[in-house]
C-alpha cells in the first residue's frame, strides 16, 4: 500500500468564517513504515488522521491511495477501503456498547461479507494474540481503559489491513500498558503494514522510522535521532 | 454485510431496548387488533344475516306496500329509501290480494302477516298478535313443538284458535305441551292448537321479531274485529329458485289488477340480500378504516421512535461506517429494525385480534364474529408497509450521516 497526499488543504466553515486546518500538506508513506504523527493539541493532528483513513475528504488537493484518487471513489468504495485496508484506533476507544468484546470485533469483520463462522475464527485469533482469551464474552463497560484499547486494536486489525491508524492510542494509559500497545504495533509494522501513529509521548516517537510533524497546519518531517 | 447478519444486528438493538421496542410496537398491535377485531364483528354480521336471510328459502318473495326504492333515489333528495305511502299510512294492500295470488302460475304458497295489538286478560297486559293463514307454516321457517298450525276451516270460519310461541307458553302456561288449553283475548276464550319451538332470537333480516312472543290467530278472526284491514306483508313462496323471476312477474301482474304501481313493492331474497350486504360491506370498510387510521398512528409511532434512535445512536454509526459499514448496510439497518417492529407488533396484534374475536361471542352472545382471511392479509401487509414506509426516512436520514460528524458527536 502507498500513500500519497498532494497539495492537501482542509478548511472548515462555521458560519461565514473559515478556517484552514491543514495548509498544503504533501506526504508519501510507503509499504513497511512507522510514521509517528506528532504536534500541539489542535494543530490538525486528527483532522489529517481522518482523511488518511478515508473518514473525511480534503477541501483541496489529492490523496492517492495505492495510486488511486480517493476523491473520485463512491461510498460503497470508501466503505469497502475502510474495511478492508484501513484499521483505525481511536483514541475514544468507540466500542459498541451493546456489543460485548467479541461481538466489537467480529463486527469489522461481517461489514466484510466474510462467513460469520470465519469471523468468529479470526476475531478470537486477535483477541488472543492481545491477551484477551477471558474478557471475550465481556461488554466495554466491564472492561478497563487498556483492555477497551486492545478490544480496539484487535477490531483494526481483524481483516488484516494493510495501514493501521491510531490516534493517540495510548493517551489514556499507563506508561507500562502504553508500552505493551506499542510493542503490538510494532509487531504489525513488522509483518509489512503501514503504522501511522498520532502520539504526544516522545518516548514513543522515538521507536518510529520518520516522524512528522504539524504545526499551525503545516507538515514538517523531522529527522529521527534512532534512525 | 450479509442480510442475515444485519437482521441479526437489528434484532440485538431492538431487543437491547426491549420496552422501548414494545412500546413502539404497542401502537402497531392495536391497530392491527382493532382492524381484524372489527372487520370480524363486520364479517360476522355480515354472515348471521346472510345465513338467516338465505334459511327462509332463496324462492321466497316479498310483498310491501307503498313504493320502496332500491339504490339511489330519482328525486332531488338522495336521502332514504322510499318514495311515498311506504309503512300502514296508505297501506292498501288486502287480504284479497294474497287469495288471489294463490293458485297462480309457478307459486307454491301464499301467505301474509297482519299485526295488530290485542288485550291478553290472563296477563293483564296489551300484546302484539299476529293474523295469519294455513300457510305462513310453508313459506316461512316455523317449526311446531306441538300441536299443529292454522287450517283452512279455522280461517275460513273465523274460529278463535292460536298458535303461541315458546315465551308466550310460558308466560300463559308455564311451558308444557298447552294444546287443548285455553287463554282470554279482549274477553273471549282462545284455544291453543299449537306451540312453536324455542328459536334463537334473530336481531336482523327481514323477519326481525323475536318469534318466541308471537301469537298467531286466523287472520279473518282478526281482521273482522278490527277496524283496519290491510295485511302489513304478504309472502310469496315460488315453486322453486329458478321460478323465482317469473313468479315476480306473475305477482306483480296480479297486483296491478288492483293496485296502482305505487301502492305495492315486489321483493326478492336476492334483492334484500344484496341491499344488506352493501350496507353491512360500507360498514365493515368503515370500521376496518377507523382501525387503519390507528395503524397509521403505531406508524408515526415507529417514525418518531426510529428518529430518536438515529440520534440517539449517531456515534454507533459513525463507529459502524469507521469500520466499514456502507450507507446500505447502515440503511438496510435502520430499515430492517422499523420494519421487524412493525410485523412483530402485527402478528402480536394479529394473534391479540384472532384471539378477541374468538373469545368475543362468548362475552357478548348477541355478536357473531368471522375473521376474514382478506383482513387478515391485508392487515399484516398493512403492517410492513407502514413499517417500510416510516421507517425508510429515518433510516435514510442515519445512512446519509458523514463518518466524521457522527464520530465527532456526543
Ligand atoms: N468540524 C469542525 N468544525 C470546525 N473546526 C474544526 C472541526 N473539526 C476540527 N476543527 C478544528 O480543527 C483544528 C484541528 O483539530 P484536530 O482535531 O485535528 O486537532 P488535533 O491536532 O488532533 O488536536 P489534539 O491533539 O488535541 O487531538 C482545531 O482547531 C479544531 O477546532
Ligand atoms: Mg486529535
Amino acid at each position: 500500500m502507498r500513500i500519497e497526499i498532494q497539495g492537501l488543504h482542509k478548511s472548515y466553515q462555521n458560519g461565514d468564517q473559515i478556517t484552514e486546518v491543514l495548509h498544503n500538506v504533501n506526504l508519501r508513506v510507503g509499504d513497511g513504515e512507522f510514521v509517528a504523527i506528532i504536534g500541539p493539541s489542535g494543530s490538525g493532528k486528527s483532522t489529517l488522521m481522518n482523511i488518511i483513513g478515508c473518514l473525511d475528504r480534503p477541501t483541496r488537493g489529492v490523496y492517492y491511495l495505492e495510486g488511486q484518487d480517493t476523491g473520485k471513489l463512491g461510498d460503497r468504495r470508501l466503505a469497502s477501503i475502510r474495511n478492508r485496508h484501513i484499521g483505525f484506533v481511536f483514541q475514544s476507544f468507540n466500542l459498541l456498547p451493546q456489543y460485548t468484546a467479541l461481538e466489537n470485533v467480529e463486527l469489522a469483520g461481517l461489514y466484510g461479507n466474510e462467513s460469520p463462522k470465519r469471523v468468529r475464527e479470526v476475531a478470537k485469533k486477535a483477541l488472543i494474540s492481545l491477551g484477551l482469551e477471558d474478557r471475550m464474552k465481556y461488554r466495554p463497560n466491564q472492561l478497563s481503559g487498556g483492555q477497551k484499547q486492545r478490544v480496539a486494536i484487535a477490531r483494526a486489525i481483524v481483516n488484516s489491513p494493510s495501514i493501521i491508524l491510531a490516534d493517540e492510542p495510548t493517551g489514556s494509559l499507563d506508561s507500562r500498558t502504553g508500552r505493551k500497545v506499542l510493542d503490538i504495533f510494532k509487531k504489525l509494522n513488522k509483518e509489512g503494514r503501514i503504522v501511522i501513529v498520532v502520539t504526544h509521548d516522545p518516548g514513543i516517537a522515538r521507536e518510529a522510522s520518520r516522524i512528522v510533524d504539524i504545526k499551525d497546519g503545516i507538515v514538517r518531517e523531522v529527522p529521527n535521532e534512532v534512525s | 454485510m450479509r442480510f442475515r447478519e444485519s437482521f441479526r444486528s437489528s434484532f440485538k438493538s431492538l431487543f437491547h431496548n426491549k420496552l422501548r421496542s414494545f412500546l413502539t410496537m404497542l401502537g402497531i398491535i392495536i391497530g392491527i387488533f382493532s382492524v381484524i377485531m372489527l372487520t370480524s364483528i363486520g364479517e360476522g354480521i355480515k354472515n348471521q344475516v346472510t345465513s338467516q336471510v338465505e334459511s327462509l328459502g332463496a324462492n321466497l318473495l316479498y310483498v310491501f306496500p307503498g313504493k320502496i326504492q332500491m339504490g339511489p333515489q330519482k328525486g332531488k333528495s338522495r336521502l332514504g329509501v322510499q318514495e311515498s305511502g311506504f309503512g300502514q299510512a296508505g297501506n292498501t294492500l288486502t287480504y284479497d290480494d294474497v287469495l288471489n295470488l294463490k293458485g297462480q302460475e309457478g307459486i307454491s304458497a301464499v301467505s301474509c302477516i297482519y299485526s295488530g295489538v290485542d288485550r291478553l286478560d290472563d296477563l293483564d297486559i296489551f300484546a302484539t298478535t299476529t293474523g295469519t293463514d294455513e300457510d305462513l307454516i310453508r313459506v316461512s321457517g316455523l317449526d311446531l313443538r306441538f300441536g299443529r298450525f292454522i287450517t283452512r276451516e279455522e280461517r275460513l270460519d273465523n274460529e278463535r284458535v292460536a298458535v303461541i310461541g315458546d315465551q308466550a307458553n310460558k308466560e300463559l302456561f308455564n311451558n308444557g305441551n298447552s294444546v287443548g288449553k285455553t287463554f282470554k283475548i279482549n274477553g273471549e276464550d282462545y284455544k291453543v292448537i299449537g306451540v312453536l319451538e324455542y328459536k334463537e332470537t334473530e336481531n336482523m333480516g327481514p323477519q326481525s321479531e323475536d318469534v318466541n312472543v308471537k301469537i298467531y290467530l286466523p287472520i279473518t278472526e282478526m281482521i273482522n274485529r278490527k277496524e283496519q284491514k290491510n295485511v302489513s306483508q304478504i309472502l310469496v313462496k315460488a315453486k322453486s329458485a329458478e321460478a323465482v323471476e317469473s313468479a315476480e312477474k306473475t305477482v306483480r301482474e296480479t297486483m296491478r289488477k288492483n293496485h296502482r304501481d305505487d301502492e305495492f313493492t315486489v321483493m326478492k331474497q336476492q334483492d334484500m340480500l344484496n341491499a344488506i350486504n352493501n350496507i353491512l360491506g360500507i360498514l365493515t370498510a368503515g370500521l376496518g378504516g377507523i382501525a387503519a387510521i390507528s395503524l397509521l398512528v403505531g406508524g408515526i409511532g415507529i417514525m418518531n421512535i426510529m428518529l430518536v434512535s438515529v440520534t440517539e445512536r449517531t456515534r454507533e454509526i459513525g463507529v459502524r461506517k469507521a469500520i466499514g459499514a456502507s450507507r446500505r448496510d447502515i440503511l438496510v439497518q435502520f430499515l430492517i429494525e422499523a420494519v421487524v417492529m412493525s410485523i412483530i407488533g402485527g402478528l402480536l396484534g394479529l394473534a391479540a385480534g384472532i384471539g378477541g374475536a374468538r373469545l368475543l361471542p362468548s362475552v357478548l352472545p348477541s355478536i357473531h364474529t368471522a375473521i376474514s382471511l382478506a383482513a387478515v392479509i391485508v392487515a399484516l401487509v398493512f403492517a410492513l408497509l407502514v413499517g417500510v414506509f416510516f421507517g425508510v426516512y429515518p433510516a435514510s436520514k442515519a445512512a446519509k450521516l458523514d463518518p466524521i460528524e457522527a464520530l465527532r458527536s456526543e
